[in-house]
């Protein structure tokens, strides 16, 4: 009795796993493909509005009510078009749509770190801005911002919070002290010493944890020095003299005891940080860090371009917006919510909110940024800016890159060799 | 004949382990083949291209990655045993009557009912090269002059990365052991008092040889978990600097996601599998042949 009964409880047990099994995929794929059809055809009735699903990441806590506020304006002026919006955080956001692109589930517009871009775009995912945009809409943007949307020849992305870096300095430290805060290298070296009163207060601080350290400030000092990564052939070349000369420059700063001691132990947060803690007299930044300094007032600064050696130099940074293919179809809908959010007056909201510099050169000639001479600082550096090119070895060289610097930092390898390591591991 | 067969059979077992097997073959074995398929080939152009060892011969010609091989091995080890014996240690003093031991027991499992991510920033505070807990303390012991930087250089990022390791680990095996020694009955110790046998020889003799198998057990586990482990080390350091504290999971991950090298990392994940296996294996082979005798 009870083995029969056990057998029964052991089939009914298989097979309601198995019906489930079998029943659990049909109903989510059926109505998500019976969703598109109309969208895609383009022969539903006007009464059904097209949806397109637009995802932000998160730049600061307030990303979610811009969003929304954002969607509400324009679903209130157009009706027939409904606006997915979803904030996905900026630490998530590169693997999350990885997955989702691979499940083909991404969404129509997402605005992702330019450097991600060689990633999607390799995998034919992306649709160009051409496919979806008409022909002028990148007239508007500064020529060497629109640039960083570009990969392998062809527009990929819509440039969107831009910035340079700049260096910050204590103005009342400089001037209690009688310093010209410094513009080239050799004033830099001087005035981090001069201005500095350890341990209370230390010169520059310098970045040597975590990808920017290579990625933001050696390679803005080296092209500051003539130097850079790539040959004019494109091929990966850091170990030259220019590049060497810089990295021995920084080390050399450590050395003096001009920076912050152990920098290896420093990320980008705590450059803010000990700059807002008064810690250090100088550090470089993007204009985020003041609204971040807006709590401090005792912190007294200034701001002026990179100090420089041989050639001014600025690093330029911007996220993207990118389209993908699922944008093709849908896309009168898709242009007109873009060519909405990118109306100059909600751009220069924008970036008045989030510390960003304008894409757009109409927002640039805006007096909000004029007549600010903290942030005309940053503005004028768009225009010579050099922004991080777009390489699918460009994360890769990043990270060991990195790796590099911190082995001249801690000592144990010289600039030469440590460059010439590098140079051999990305030929690898 | 197929009928005959078919009766003959007692399918009933068969069947109940069903959905069992249905949920490891494809939550645990499938996708472990298929790390190995992805270490062994690649798909370019719609093709099957067979790489043979070609992704092995690569990571094992990169000096970094034997590097991080031996950090792996220093980092488990350096936790693993520790842990063990201050979780004795703390097991032993929980199975006297103590006053307020249920707090205690309690406090104990604090560290293990943390979620790892939430452990390991409360860590990174502690460690905070201006700010932390650490420099705090140590400077008002008049130990240390000025903040120090923990998680600046190897030499000091690596032995607190243990630290912290040894501190997320430990609950567990406190608490087994604890159930272990409540299991040994107490006529043993009695039946030794009477002998006249010191508290020593009750532990060396008593204590240890019943708590093996359970000992034993809590070793293997926290072997394979602590060589798994990536919230700690991606939290403090990512790996850095220059790749000093990376573990064979973080610099993998690194390898996969940031790379985008599946096919490196595939084969970094087969050789920590290996070594795991081959750890388990020997582990397990040496206990038994101890309990056998």
């Amino acid at each position: 009795m009870t083995q029969r009964f056990l057998r029964l409880f052991a089939f009914v047990l298989v097979s309601a796993l198995l019906t489930a099994g079998c029943s659990g995929g049909s109903p989510s794929t059926a109505p998500a493909g019976g969703q598109e059809q109309p969208a895609a055809g383009g022969t539903a009735p006007a009464a059904e509005p097209v949806r397109i699903s637009f995802v932000q990441m998160t730049y600061d806590s307030e990303m979610e009510n811009w969003g929304k506020e954002l969607v509400a304006e324009f679903e209130a002026a157009n009706q027939d078009i409904k606006v997915d919006y979803q904030v996905v955080s900026d630490i998530q956001l590169h693997d999350w749509l990885l997955t989702r692109g691979e499940g083909g589930q991404a969404p129509d517009i997402v605005n992702v770190a330019a450097a991600w871009i060689p990633d999607y775009a390799g995998r034919d995912w992306l649709a160009t801005v051409d496919e979806v945009l008409p022909a002028g809409f990148k007239d508007a943007f500064f020529a060497s911002v629109w640039e960083q949307g570009s990969y392998d020849g062809k527009q990929y992305g819509i440039p969107d919070a831009v910035s340079t870096r700049a260096l910050y300095y204590r103005s009342d430290l400089f001037e209690a002290k009688g310093i010209k805060p410094p513009t080239t290298w050799a004033e830099l070296m001087a005035t981090a010493k001069a201005v500095a009163d350890p341990p209370a207060v230390y010169g520059l601080a310098l970045q040597g944890k975590e990808e920017e350290t290579f990625a933001a400030q050696f390679i803005n000092f080296a092209w500051a020095n003539g130097g850079g990564v790539y040959d004019s052939n494109g091929r990966i070349k850091v170990d030259t003299p220019e590049n060497t000369a810089t990295l021995e420059f920084l080390v050399s700063m450590i050395q003096a005891k001009s920076t912050q001691p152990q920098p290896t132990g420093t990320g980008t947060q705590d450059t803010l940080d000990l700059f807002k803690s008064g810690t250090v007299a100088m550090t470089m930044s993007g204009p985020w860090l003041i609204p971040y300094l807006a709590d401090s007032p005792e912190i007294k600064f200034g701001v002026l371009p990179i100090p420089y050696q041989s050639q001014k130099a600025a690093l330029g940074v911007a996220d993207c917006l990118v389209l993908f293919k699922s944008a093709i179809p849908k896309k009168e809908a898709v242009a007109r919510f873009l060519q909405f959010m990118y109306e100059p007056a909600r751009r220069l909201q924008f970036d008045r909110d989030h510390g960003m510099l304008p894409e757009l050169q109409a927002v640039a000639a805006d007096a909000f940024f004029q007549q600010n001479p903290s942030l005309k600082v940053f503005v004028d550096q768009i225009e010579y800016a050099t922004f991080v090119p777009l390489r699918d070895d460009w994360t890769k060289l990043a990270t060991e890159g990195t790796k590099a610097v911190q082995a001249t930092y801690a000592g144990e390898k010289s600039p030469e060799q440590a460059l010439k390591d590098l140079q051999a591991l990305m030929e690898r | 004949m197929l009928r005959l067969l078919l009766r003959r059979v007692n399918w009933t077992p068969y069947l109940l382990v069903l959905p069992a097997g249905l949920l490891v073959g494809m939550f645990l074995y499938w996708p472990i083949l298929g790390t190995v398929q992805a270490a062994v080939e690649v798909e370019q152009a719609g093709k099957v291209v067979r790489l043979g060892l070609d992704n092995f011969r690569a990571i094992f010609a990169d000096r970094v990655f034997l590097r991080v091989l031996w950090q792996t091995v220093a980092w488990t080890s350096g936790v693993v045993f520790p842990a063990v014996v201050i979780a004795l240690a703390i097991a032993l003093v929980l199975h006297r009557r103590l006053p307020l031991r249920s707090v205690m027991r309690a406090l104990v499992i604090l560290p293990w009912a943390t979620p790892m991510p939430i452990g390991a920033m409360i860590w990174k505070w502690i460690l905070h090269g201006r700010l932390g807990l650490l420099n705090e303390a140590l400077m008002r012991l008049g130990i240390i002059a000025e903040p120090v930087q923990w998680l600046a250089t190897a030499d000091s990022a690596f032995p607190m990365i243990i630290l912290a390791g040894i501190w997320m680990t430990v609950s567990f095996p406190a608490i087994a052991l604890l159930s272990g020694l409540q299991s040994i009955p107490s006529e043993y110790y009695e039946a030794a008092e009477l002998d006249g046998a010191t508290k020593w020889q009750q532990f060396w003799d008593i204590t240890l040889p019943s708590l093996m198998p359970v000992l034993s057990t809590v070793t293997l586990l926290e072997f394979i978990m602590v060589f798994n482990s990536f919230p700690v080390v991606w939290i403090l350091t990512q790996g850095g600097p220059n790749s000093r504290t990376d573990l064979l999971v973080t610099y993998l991950y690194t390898t996969a996601f940031k790379y985008l090298e599946f096919g490196k990392a595939s084969a970094m994940s087969v050789v920590g599998l290996a070594i795991i296996l081959a750890y388990a294996l020997l582990f397990l082979r040496l206990t038994r042949r101890r309990e056998a005798t």
